[in-house]
């Protein structure tokens, strides 16, 4: 994702760059990995700023300032 | 149809064939009846001939002594049957008569005999004579046997034997002939009936060739079909002429906006190539650079709306371009939204992608399907202003249905029917949208090549809605 700031990539994405093409997970696993990644870099993991869901899509990591 | 024609024309033949055979009977049987009736009258004779009657008359012809004389019997005979008798001796003299008419000869010579038997009438005897033979003891006499004329009648039929082939043959000739006379007649009568029809439908068919459409008849009659047929075919082709003359009205605009199109881009690139080629000219390598990205995205631009060009006309021209495999519907529309939304020029629009399912498989062409998404994705986007909300959603049942809505200006009701079509344009297109005008076609022909199927509904001011069924 720091590869590819301000992009949306989708979970399917994520799951083949990281896993290969050979993996079949549950969307848990990576809602998990999501989830620490925040409590690292986010100030509120619960109302993240910069590793931001896209509703259907994918997740987006945020580097532009508002 | 076809079999209903050719049982008529096989029934028309038959028709005619069974009424020359009628026609053929009957004479035969009023020839019939006419020698029935004639023998009819033969009937005071028993059913019996008049020659039977005379050939065995000669029982009642007795003779005592040298008198010879009828017996009453006999007379009685000769009565019921209104007739009258001579018996003659071997010189031909009368010898004996009963009821004899005045006017007979009571004398005979061979040649009289001969005469009145073969002649009815003749030797004034006015009846129709019939003789024969009775022998007393070695002696012979004859007898004559006088039919009344009226009632009993007799032609002598001369011919030669020769000639009675040949007869038969003249008969047989001149059946044939009437008889081919006749089915001549009642074939014609019956095949007018069948084949005037065809005339209008020849003129007709000449008609149409030559262009003029306006060919129109009543589908009445055996031919109804090929009636109703050509008018539809003379409607048709109509519609396609005008068809043909909208098209060709499109077409010519749609160049004109190509050419432009095409011309504006190339003007610049002209421009900046021969700037960056003069001498006299001293560019700072910043200058140089931008100039050459303009080139480079007015010939990326160019190369396009060629690309697109190419497209259309393969996909018109044969579905073989398209390389089916089965894939995941959900990930490809997903992608190309995510590729919409990372671009930087459009990382901003709001677009919704819902879909509950998360693998919808399918066999497409997974570069066409998504040339088809975002084409409708960009026409949402390009023809609508900044804060459009645009939503994409997919619904499986048998098929699958992807919707793309917006809440944009919307679409003229009267446009909405040529948006699929090649060549239209929308009139809102300002400077902003130079797109090739083939979005729409384009992704119609590749859902048509996919056997699916593609609408678009619209309220002028409230959303578009286009909807792909695959």
């Amino acid at each position: 994702m720091a590869n590819h700031p301000n992009q949306i990539i989708s979970k399917e994405r994520i799951c083949d760059e990281v896993w290969g093409d050979a993996y079949i997970g549950f969307d848990n696993t990576i809602m998990v990995h999501i989830r620490r990644l925040r409590e690292k870099i986010e100030d509120n993991p619960s109302n993240p700023k910069y590793i931001i869901n896209v509703k259907g899509l994918g997740y987006k990591l945020m580097t532009k300032e508002d | 149809m076809k079999w209903k024609l050719t049982l008529r024309f096989v029934s028309t033949i038959i028709s005619v064939v069974i009424i020359v055979t009628i026609i053929n009977i009957v004479f035969g049987i009023l020839f019939f009846i006419g020698n029935s009736i004639y023998n009819q009258n033969n009937e005071i004779l028993g059913h019996r001939g008049p020659e039977d009657f005379v050939r065995n008359f000669h029982n009642y012809v007795l003779s005592s002594e040298d008198n010879i004389y009828v017996s009453d019997e006999g007379k009685k005979a000769l009565d019921s049957n209104k007739t009258w008798i001579q018996v003659l001796d071997e010189n031909g003299n009368e010898i004996y008569n009963y009821k004899r008419p005045e006017r007979a000869p009571i004398k005979y010579t061979p040649f009289q005999i001969v005469h009145v038997n073969k002649y009815r009438g003749a030797m004034n005897t006015a009846s129709t004579i019939f003789i024969g033979e009775k022998v007393v003891e070695d002696k012979q006499y004859s007898y004559i046997i006088g039919f009344p004329m009226e009632k009993v009648d007799k032609q002598v039929l001369t011919y030669n034997t020769d000639e009675i082939g040949v007869f038969i043959k003249d008969i047989s000739i001149i059946v044939l002939v009437v008889d081919s006379i006749i089915a001549l007649f009642f074939g014609y009568l019956f095949s007018r009936k069948l084949t005037k029809p065809l005339g209008d439908i020849i003129s007709g068919v000449e008609k149409l060739e030559n262009g003029d459409y306006d060919v129109y008849y009543s589908d009445k009659g055996i031919y109804s079909d090929v009636y109703s047929n050509l008018n539809n075919l003379s409607d048709t082709l109509k519609s396609n002429k005008s068809e043909r003359k909208k098209l060709d009205k499109m077409r010519d605009e749609w160049i004109a906006n190509i050419s432009h199109d095409i011309k504006t881009p190339l003007a610049s690139i002209k421009g900046y190539g021969e700037m960056l080629s003069d001498d006299d000219y001293e560019f700072t390598s910043e200058e140089i650079k931008s100039y050459a990205d303009i080139i480079h995205r007015k010939s990326n631009y160019i190369k396009e709306l060629v690309d697109d060009l190419n497209l259309t006309a393969k996909l018109k021209n044969n579905a073989s371009i398209i390389n089916k495999k089965e894939i995941n519907l959900v990930k490809l529309v997903r992608e190309t939204v995510i590729d919409i939304l990372n671009d930087p020029n459009y990382s901003e629009r709001d677009i919704n992608f819902i879909c509950d399912e998360d693998v919808i498989l399918k066999e497409v062409d997974h570069n066409l399907i998504k040339r088809v998404i975002s084409n409708l994705l960009y026409n949402a986007l390009v023809h609508n202003a900044e804060n459009v909300k645009i939503e994409v959603n997919i619904i499986k049942d048998e098929q699958v249905h992807i919707f793309v809505k917006d809440n944009g200006k919307g679409i003229k009701l009267e446009e909405i029917k040529y948006i699929f079509d090649r060549y239209y344009r929308g009139t809102n297109t300002g400077k902003r949208h130079k797109g090739s005008g083939l979005g729409m076609a384009i992704a119609k022909e590749i859902v048509k090549a996919h056997g699916g199927d593609i609408k678009i509904t619209s309220i002028l001011g409230e959303y578009t809605e286009t909807e792909v069924i695959l």
